[in-house]
């Protein structure tokens, strides 16, 4: 019997390496992406549906490991500190990618430069939901609701762009709300659903199936146009606030100072594997959208002009710094 | 069970050790922002947790003074130092002998905390699990270590 | 009968050649990391993801949960063994599974771990096919608050089950706890006791405290007393492999109770199958005629526990496929299996995929059955282990466990600190603490605060919350019954005289 599991063990692990030792130096060996949020989140979910044409292109398996916390600059804090060897990467987004250096205090990296950044898969909506249950029906609800008591409002934690959205629009609401941080977008949909807290301000991609399911109800998006999967949500904008426009967008990084080829590899076989329409229709669900005009040369300048918008936020709505 | 009681016995020990590990607990989070019960900072719990252990650790040192507790065990320092010596020769060697001449070295460093050695055992065993080491780690889990050190 | 027809159409996806074949593959693959300390069922299924891109959804699902279940009952047989618990949840089975092992028990102690694993899970299975949907439409309602109280109750549950004394089971408790902060503080990102260590920026791996704690420190004990005495190697008897009429009447119902256990709290997100081998084994020493016999090999502490142990981990599947949440990080890679298939995890996937989940199901009770024909006649073989002179186990022993830990780092730092551990655990065992409720206490630790956190924010910093809320005053009321029962004098001095008698 003992002999039997060997011998399966060794047939898998045959399998297993099959695709693997293919091309010349880099990669030779499983490549480490940290998902700085809970498993099941949108970067999560974004990761799972590229993996499978990444790992074909670049010859090597890709193994998502999430390292939540602090909204996300916990596990980014990790890869900022990683050797630039090509083998640890992130899936990185607005959170940890440019809020995080201007609300922390002491920022546990520079986002500017402390990465390379490779690819970038697109931007999504943050959903404003509440429960199925709830009496709140319209964002007009919601406002009626936080005039009268503050209110409670989940996400995927500290610095993630749910936060500073929701602490946009109480600005321009004039309304208070508490901000109850969670480590990923599952952990706050429940928190929802059980009626602890009282709303969602999350990006939309990891809660497609709660409001396909009917478990939540959405009241708003944050896009500039209504979103095609979800046509009947009505957008922030159209509803009275033009300044609450937010996209949460998604970025592949890796240390300082990657090699340029291994920066060339990852890109196209991410490029590719956005091509791939099984993968393309996913990404679409998620309501993940491309971000028109930008390549490899000028991430990095995106990034800082998100940095000054995120801190100009920050000022003008006198959101304290943690 | 015939155990013999003591004034400086466990209870005493176990008072000591938890006094200590809260003080410590107190003294290396006291940078840590303590908040409020509605809005935690880092410091909250680790301090409430603290004060807990020093808590705990006085009644149990004024309980042990009051009534005894059993003895505690004789300490062997050969086996102790033993342990140290091959975990230690392991942590060393690993990286940079690679997985079989690190598994040989460290069983046989093991094998010297018994009291009567069999030589030709030592020999053999530390051998045979060096190889049943790269046999089921690294042929077939395939745990990428290194095997050798050049 | 509705029921009867859903698993009947999972039986007949269940039996086909391939999903028969992978669930036999997982159970297997799952039996033999459990086995090995360090790899646990994450690393493993994070590693055999990729070829489930080439499997039916059913199947990846079917082959990836043999591995969970067949790992949780690999750890037990270590656990029995050795005293080196692979995982969380077989950390109770040491307690009086590796003294069954001493007195010569070995044999029966693996058995009732085989026949209570097969009865927790078959029983759960039928639970989770029946009641998936209610049982997910009340856990819902959990808030913080409630988990706080759970994990309050699971505490209380671990300070009366230690055998030594309650206030040292506090302190190990609070012990655990605080271990448990070490590393980055999840909602401000602050580093709490890490002292400029990497490693620590991460807190304190599991893997690592409960291989120093029971593995290291049990072989240093065990030399430690054969250097002292000076005895030749004794030898062992590793008896019978089959139980007792004794032993089966002490365990049938213990199995039953823990299987209601486990079932119960497997549920629960976050440490379910944990908190239910440490409140099965709570239960069956308060129904115990005679308490005493715990720690020292009473078969109701393995049967019990590890019945509610392999339970939980059917139910644990509950959550995710009615709601979309895993529950642990086990239940997050099934998740992550199942959306490569493009099924996002929801109260959906019953409806709009009735194949994949009454195969699922149905799988789960076959790779049970597998586990149950593969182990029993392992037993004689694993019970020879006993039989190697402890001159040759214990280097054996020492090294697996730096193997394993290693493998997990790879940084020859975690060596050193599961050396640091190994010699605390040691020390715990010269002061007469037992290491089991540190160990709830550490995993336990941080979520714990993260639920008294958000329960405080949201309620405004008003601590009545716990007791006003109707399921968080009765995990509360349960715990603090508990812990009357134990710290009364009546009771504690009938204890002593049991101890004494």
């Amino acid at each position: 019997m003992r002999l039997a599991s060997t011998s399966l063990m060794v047939a898998l692990s045959c399998t297993l390496a099959a695709p693997v030792f293919a091309q010349g130096k880099w990669p030779e060996r499983p490549i480490r992406v940290i998902n700085p949020f809970t498993p099941g989140g949108t970067s999560d979910l974004l990761m799972r549906l590229s993996t499978e044409r990444v790992e074909k292109a670049l010859g090597t398996q890709l193994i998502i490991e999430s390292r939540p916390g602090a909204g996300g600059s916990i596990g980014s804090a990790v890869v900022a500190q990683a050797p630039a060897d090509g083998y640890t990467l992130l899936v990185t987004t607005t959170g940890p990618a440019a809020i995080a250096q201007v609300l922390f205090e002491k920022p546990p990296y520079d986002v500017v430069k402390d990465f390379t950044y490779l690819y970038m898969f697109g931007g999504a909506p943050i959903l404003v939901a509440v429960s199925a249950k709830s009496p709140i029906k319209t964002i007009q609800d919601f406002v009626a609701a936080a005039k009268k008591s503050p209110q409670t409002f989940a996400n995927s934690g500290t610095g993630s762009v749910g936060h500073l959205t929701g602490a946009l629009f109480a600005g321009e609401a004039g309304v208070r709300l508490t901000h109850v941080p969670f480590k990923g977008a599952p952990e706050a949909q429940a928190s929802i659903v059980s009626g602890e807290v009282v709303s969602l301000w999350n990006t939309l991609g990891a809660h497609v199936g709660g409001l396909k399911g009917g478990e939540i109800r959405g009241i708003a998006v944050t896009s500039h146009d209504r979103s095609p999967q979800f046509p009947e949500i009505p957008t922030l904008r159209e509803l009275g606030f033009p300044d609450v426009v937010v996209t949460n967008w998604f970025l592949m990084a890796g240390p300082a100072n990657l090699p340029q080829d291994i920066v060339q590899r990852v890109n196209s076989a991410f490029t590719e594997a956005g091509k791939d329409p099984k993968a393309a229709a996913g990404i679409a669900a998620l309501g993940v959208q491309p971000i028109p005009g930008l390549n490899l040369k000028n991430y990095t300048d995106f990034i800082r002009k998100e940095v000054a918008v995120w801190g100009k936020v920050m000022k003008e709505h006198a959101i304290k710094r943690q | 069970m015939q155990a013999s009681h003591s004034r400086a016995g466990q209870g005493l020990g176990a008072g000591l050790m938890f006094i200590c590990l809260g003080a410590l607990g107190l003294w290396f989070g006291r940078g840590l922002a303590v908040g409020s019960a509605q809005e935690m900072g880092p410091g909250y719990a680790p301090a409430l947790i603290s004060w807990g252990m020093v808590l705990v650790g006085a009644i149990a040192l004024v309980r042990s003074l009051l009534r005894g507790s059993e003895a505690i065990e004789p300490v062997s320092p050969r086996a102790v130092l033993g342990i140290i010596a091959a975990l230690g020769v392991f942590a060393a060697t690993i990286g940079s002998l690679g997985l079989v001449l690190c598994s040989l070295v460290t069983v046989a460093v093991a094998c010297l905390i018994e009291p009567k050695l069999r030589w030709k055992e030592v020999v053999l065993l530390s051998a045979g699990l060096s190889a049943a080491a790269v046999v089921l780690f690294v042929w077939v889990l395939r745990i990428p270590f290194r095997t050798w050190p050049f | 009968m509705d029921l009867i027809d859903n698993l009947w159409l999972g039986f007949t996806v269940a039996v086909s050649w391939v999903n028969l074949l992978f669930c036999l593959v997982g159970v297997l693959v799952g039996t033999l990391i459990g086995v090995l300390p360090g790899l646990g069922p994450v690393t493993t299924i994070a590693m055999l993801l990729p070829i489930t891109y080439y499997l039916e959804p059913v199947t990846a699902l079917i082959m990836l949960a043999g591995i969970f279940y067949g790992s949780q009952y690999g750890g037990s047989t270590t656990s029995i063994l050795l005293n080196m618990p692979g995982e969380a949840s077989s950390v109770v089975t040491c307690l009086d599974g590796h003294q069954m092992a001493k007195n010569g028990r070995a044999g029966a102690a693996l058995a009732v771990a085989a026949i209570g694993s097969f009865i927790g899970g078959t029983v759960a299975t039928l639970i989770v096919a029946g009641a998936a949907i209610y049982i997910a439409d009340f856990v819902k309602t959990f808030t913080s608050v409630e988990y706080f109280s759970l994990m309050v109750f699971g505490l209380v549950a671990a300070v009366v089950l230690a055998s030594g004394s309650v206030l040292n089971a506090i302190g190990m408790v609070l012990l655990g706890l605080f271990l448990g902060m070490v590393g980055t503080d999840l909602s401000t990102g602050a580093q709490r006791y890490v002292f400029g260590v990497p490693m620590l920026a991460d807190g304190i791996d599991f893997v690592i405290l409960a291989t120093g704690m029971f593995g290291v420190a049990e072989v240093l004990a065990n030399l430690e007393r054969r250097i002292r005495s000076g005895q030749p190697t004794a030898i062992r008897n590793v008896g019978r492999a089959g139980l007792t009429r004794d032993e089966w009447r002490q365990s049938a119902p213990a199995i039953w109770r823990g299987t209601l256990i486990g079932s119960a709290l497997g549920v629960l997100p976050g440490s379910g199958g944990m908190l239910s081998a440490f409140a099965s084994y709570t239960l069956e020493k308060k129904v115990a005629k005679d308490p005493s016999r715990f720690g020292k090999g009473a078969i109701e502490g393995v049967a019990g526990p590890e019945s509610a142990n392999n339970a939980g981990s059917q139910t644990s599947f509950i959550p995710l496929l009615t709601m979309g949440l895993p529950s642990n990080a086990t239940m997050a890679m099934m998740a992550g299996a199942m959306m490569i298939h493009g099924i996002v995890p929801s109260s959906k996937v019953v409806t709009d995929q009735p194949e994949l989940f009454w195969g699922l199901i149905a799988s789960m009770w076959i790779g049970n059955v597998l586990l149950l024909i593969i182990n029993l006649p392992l037993i004689g073989i694993w019970i020879r282990i006993l039989e190697v002179p402890y001159r040759l186990l214990y280097p054996t022993v020492l090294l697996l466990c730096c193997i394993g830990v290693y493998s997990l780092t790879n940084s020859p730092q975690s060596i050193l600190f599961m050396l640091g551990f190994g010699v605390m655990g040691w020390m715990f065992l010269k002061f007469g603490c037992e290491p089991a409720p540190l160990v709830l206490g550490f995993v336990l630790g941080s979520r714990m605060e993260e639920n008294l956190r958000r329960a405080m924010l949201v309620s405004g910093g008003d601590g009545w919350v716990f007791l006003q809320r109707p399921i968080s005053l009765a995990f509360l009321v349960c715990a603090a019954l508990l812990l009357m029962l134990v710290v009364l004098p009546s009771f504690s001095r009938s204890r002593e005289v049991l101890k004494e008698g």
